[in-house]
């Protein structure tokens, strides 16, 4: 059974200190000692410096983990004040077309892609549309990310980080003072009409792979979207617009929702804190991993790889981690404690994920078609 | 070559000579701008026409000739309905604009309403700002539960339920045909003030009332204008995107500008298929436009005669008070509700459907607008700054183009000419994300790709036909002969247009590089399409903020660029004048 953790077990000085402790973390963390650092980092800098710059698209590293990642990059490297990090967002499909066409093109813009998108990396991949990677970091990843299931390519695709769907609700809207989800049965209640989200299928890989994943660990999912369609949900894509949804209480449940999203509310306004609550499912929690790989042909292919070995290092993993309340699959990692009252525990929660995320692309057409004919 | 004098000799011309005549700074100009323009506007639409028949595999990576984007349009479970949703979007906007843009041109200039003077200036507003903006306005004023109102009218009132929703197609309806009502009110208002009185009078004189005359006399005088008011508030609204994303789109109602964005830049994004569909929404709008150019503006003046005369003022009694309550409400809902609700809700940390006056802040302000402080959002910090430099070069460079391009469509009447007043013509017709789409596809491998200088290039293709039209207004006022009178004296055509033809046109091409100026800050349909990493517009940075932040943050920039914008019509009527403004 998944673990349901409440906001409510934790201080809210433990809450909100998480940027600032981030900020520590970076400070703690950057200063540059040759030892720390692995060959293959050590052989980057020099043209990393010479590049002048970086450019990471994805859909998920918000303004203020983009900024603290820079800065920590910048830092760790010693690589000047000169130096740009640019964190270009974009939604999850964005990110695929811009790079698909990019490619197809032959004209870059971006060094590296963060998404997850199985399929279409594979696919990239495939076509050598990746740099090959020489990472010092990778070994420590690769086991874990393999034990969870999750797909990776390397020497040309890994996965740094994780993020995984939860029931989001605010407790303080009418008819949501006593409620409390641990399974699907509980987020598509009858009583829950006129509360509910949608997670609007045609727009994301996640939610496909999420809706995949759950179906073959036994949720019958026509079942699901005929009880989630009778609570007659709006239809939302970004997790962002969303959790502003759950605050209103315009849709005070979304039961695919991010703890990230939560805290970088709670960030602006402390007193969400004692509102906001999330849980875990007991049919067990889908890890979303989140490849990344340096586009062959990137204005940058050095600062690219070497970011890429930032977000593998211990101290990379920590500045997204607290920024986005995301996941590592680093060997022997454990969350900075201010991310703590965020992150389900990977130990005791049920983990679910798909047997085989490359061909799940396929399934893609008839979940959507199955998903508009009962939503759209 | 042998040419006969007045005087019955023949002068032999010389080979060389006769080159030289051709080849002259007019007709290099004039050939320079026919291939730019021809370039800008007829490349992209070729692309977007050949795309359309390419044929994305399951890969998302490989294409084949067919016609299966043609058929998916038809065949697709959203495509069809968002088709249907786009026209009753468009036909309700059109209703509703004409309403209130013939009611408050007929107001203005044919009645007794007080104040009516002062209070024309105002009813242009919604023009120039940012229908975008009205929409997020309109959905914390009155959506769905979270509205202010709703809020207010559950505290206040105890009414359960939404007293108002605007998060659905009727929202869009209504905020789109507010928001266009002045392009109505700008046609209608001119033939209502050039009406020739007797024929109004001849109604009156026979017994009818005030209101039997209006509907029968005036209105069906000025029925040209108003249909070609509607016609271009009908393609207008089928074309605009920033309304039904954020009003309809996610409640369920998509429309062909949503579902464009979508297999643009979406999850399951198909350049090609968004080629079919824009080929398919370009056809509607083109049609119309054709047709409104064609056969209704030419009938648009045929009310007006040569005689000097001032339309009689109609005494509405007491009526007027009513009339000027319908212009201060028109007013109240279009310009000043929305204003406020986003001023009250920029205030706030987190949006929580109250006014909660213990949280109010302007850190909001400071986020969206300072790029020195720590947590700035650079989308949109990069997105005001880009726009300004957007907004100077592009109406710079296209009131420069709409000057030269002008000149020869009136001073050299030709078939070049002809052609060039097609080619002015067709980017009106196509919507702004449609042509974004051919410029992105045909650009794409070049180096202005993901640059300001594809945003530039979409923005006055898109729009330089503005300028170009405020231009030909002055200019067909000026006589020919004092080009003439120039170039007799010997003065080439460069520095006839540098002399004569320029200081002549100074007010048109202040006038519509004010306009374009306005139009570019506030642009959004080519933007979203074209940015890139570091080129965010402002109208990006505030769907930036809608998209992955939240509806405070959102609203502090939508209130900059609402700010920003009313200071520029301030400026535009002060520099410009009154009739700059209608004209």
């Amino acid at each position: 059974m998944g673990l349901r953790h409440s906001a409510r077990t934790f201080s809210t000085a433990a809450l909100v200190a998480a940027p600032l402790a981030a900020a520590a973390l970076i400070a703690a963390t950057a200063t540059v000692y040759a030892d720390d650092l692995t060959p293959q980092e050590k052989a980057l800098i020099a043209g990393a410096k010479q590049e002048g710059s970086v450019t990471v698209l994805n859909p998920q590293f918000s303004d203020w983990t983009g900024q603290h990642l820079g800065e920590g990059f910048i830092k760790r490297y010693g690589l000047g004040a000169n130096f740009k990090f640019n964190n270009l967002r974009k939604g999850t499909g964005a990110t695929v077309a811009q790079t698909r066409q990019e490619i197809q093109a032959g004209k870059h813009t971006v060094d590296i892609l963060i998404v997850s998108a199985p399929g279409f990396f594979d696919e990239a991949a495939k076509r050598g549309a990746f740099e090959k990677l020489d990472s010092g970091y990778w070994k420590n990843h690769e086991e874990g990310a393999k034990a969870a299931g999750q797909y990776s390519d390397y020497p040309y695709v890994v996965v740094p980080f994780a993020y995984s769907f939860q029931p989001v609700w605010n407790s303080s809207c009418p008819g949501m003072e006593h409620f409390s989800a641990s399974s699907y049965a509980d987020v598509v209640k009858p009583e829950l009409k006129g509360k509910t989200i949608a997670s609007d299928l045609t727009k994301s890989f996640t939610y496909d792979n999420t809706a995949l994943s759950i179906e073959e660990n036994g949720v019958n999912l026509a079942d699901l979207w005929t009880k989630l369609k009778a609570t007659d949900p709006l239809i939302e894509f970004r997790t962002e617009p969303k959790m502003q949804m759950v605050i209103s209480c315009q849709r005070p449940l979304d039961m695919w929702n991010l703890t990230g999203r939560a805290y970088q509310e709670i960030l602006k306004k402390p007193d969400l804190l004692k509102v906001l609550k999330w849980g875990t499912y007991k049919e067990g929690q889908v890890m979303l991993g989140n490849q990344a790989a340096v586009i062959k042909g990137a204005p940058h292919p050095n600062a690219a790889k070497l970011f890429i070995e930032y977000l593998l290092s211990k101290p990379g993993t920590d500045v997204f981690v607290v920024g986005e309340m995301m996941y590592s699959f680093m060997k022997d990692y454990t969350p900075p404690k201010e991310a703590a009252p965020y992150l389900f525990d990977t130990k005791t929660t049920k983990m679910i994920g798909l047997k085989d995320w490359v061909a799940s692309q396929a399934k893609f057409k008839q979940l959507r078609a199955d998903w508009q004919a009962k939503f759209q | 070559m042998s040419v006969q004098t007045a005087a019955g000799t023949t002068l032999q011309i010389p080979a060389t000579s006769r080159w030289r005549s051709l080849v002259t700074q007019e007709s290099v100009a004039t050939l320079v701008v026919s291939v730019i323009v021809g370039a800008a506007v007829i490349l992209p639409l070729l692309v977007l026409v050949i795309s359309s028949f390419r044929v994305l595999d399951s890969s998302g990576f490989d294409t084949a000739w067919g016609l299966d984007n043609y058929v998916t349009l038809y065949t697709d479970r959203v495509i069809p309905k968002a088709f249907v949703n786009t026209l009753v979007i468009s036909a309700g906007s059109t209703v509703l604009a004409t309403f209130f843009g013939v009611s408050l041109a007929w107001i203005n200039a044919r009645t007794n309403c007080p104040g009516r003077d002062r209070l024309e200036p105002y009813n242009l507003i919604p023009f120039f700002l940012s229908p975008f903006v009205g929409a997020i306005a309109w959905h914390n004023l009155a959506g769905g539960k979270t509205g202010l109102l709703n809020s207010w009218a559950h505290d206040y009132f105890g009414v359960q339920g939404n007293l108002v929703n605007v998060d659905n197609i009727y929202g869009v309806i209504w905020v789109t045909g507010l928001f266009f009502a002045p392009l109505v009110y700008l046609f209608v208002v001119g033939s209502l003030r050039r009406m020739d009185p007797s024929l109004e009078d001849s109604a009156r004189t026979t017994g009818a009332g005030v209101v039997r005359t209006a509907m029968t006399v005036t209105l069906p005088l000025v029925a040209p204008g108003i249909l070609s008011g509607a016609i271009i508030v009908f393609v207008t609204s089928a074309g605009e995107f920033g309304v039904p994303f954020k009003l309809s789109a996610p409640y369920g109602w998509q429309t062909l500008t949503t579902q464009i964005f979508s297999k643009a830049v979406g999850d399951d994004a198909n350049l090609y298929l968004g080629a079919a569909m824009s080929m398919a929404l370009g056809i509607i709008t083109v049609l119309l436009i054709w047709i409104q150019q064609r056969y209704i503006a030419p009938r648009s003046f045929t009310t007006v005669t040569g005689k000097g005369f001032r339309p009689n003022v109609i005494d509405l009694g007491g009526w007027k008070w009513l009339a000027l309550a319908f212009n201060v409400l028109f007013l109240l809902v279009a310009v000043l509700l929305p204003i406020l609700c986003l001023l009250v809700v920029s205030l706030h940390p987190v949006w929580q459907a109250e006014i909660i006056p213990a949280d109010l802040t302007l850190h909001n302000y400071v986020r969206t607008l300072f790029f020195w402080a720590p947590d700035h959002i650079a989308a949109a910090t990069n997105g005001i700054y880009n726009s300004f430099i957007l907004a100077f070069a592009g109406a710079t460079i296209a009131m420069v183009l709409s000057l030269v391009v002008s000149y020869m469509i009136h001073r050299t009447k030709g078939a070049g000419a002809r052609l060039l007043d097609f080619l002015c013509v067709v980017p009106v017709g196509f919507p702004g994300i449609v042509l974004a789409m051919g410029v992105l596809v045909t650009y794409i491998r070049t180096p202005i790709y993901a640059t300001l200088w594809i945003i530039l290039l979409g923005y006055i293709t898109r729009f330089f036909p503005y300028g170009q039209r405020n231009v030909s207004s002055v200019m067909l006022a000026i006589s020919e002969e004092l080009d003439q009178s120039s170039r007799m004296a010997g003065a080439s055509w460069f520095t006839t247009l540098r002399r004569i033809t320029i200081p002549l046109l100074k007010p048109g091409i202040f006038a519509g590089w004010v306009l374009l100026f306005i139009i570019f800050l506030r642009e959004l349909s080519i933007s979203i399409i074209l940015y890139g990493p570091g080129t965010e517009t402002l109208s990006v940075g505030v769907y930036y903020l809608t998209n992955y932040e939240n509806e405070t943050l959102t609203s502090a920039l939508s209130m900059a660029q609402t700010v920003v914008l009313l200071v520029c019509v301030f400026v535009f009527r002060r520099i410009a004048g009154r009739e700059a403004l209608t004209a």
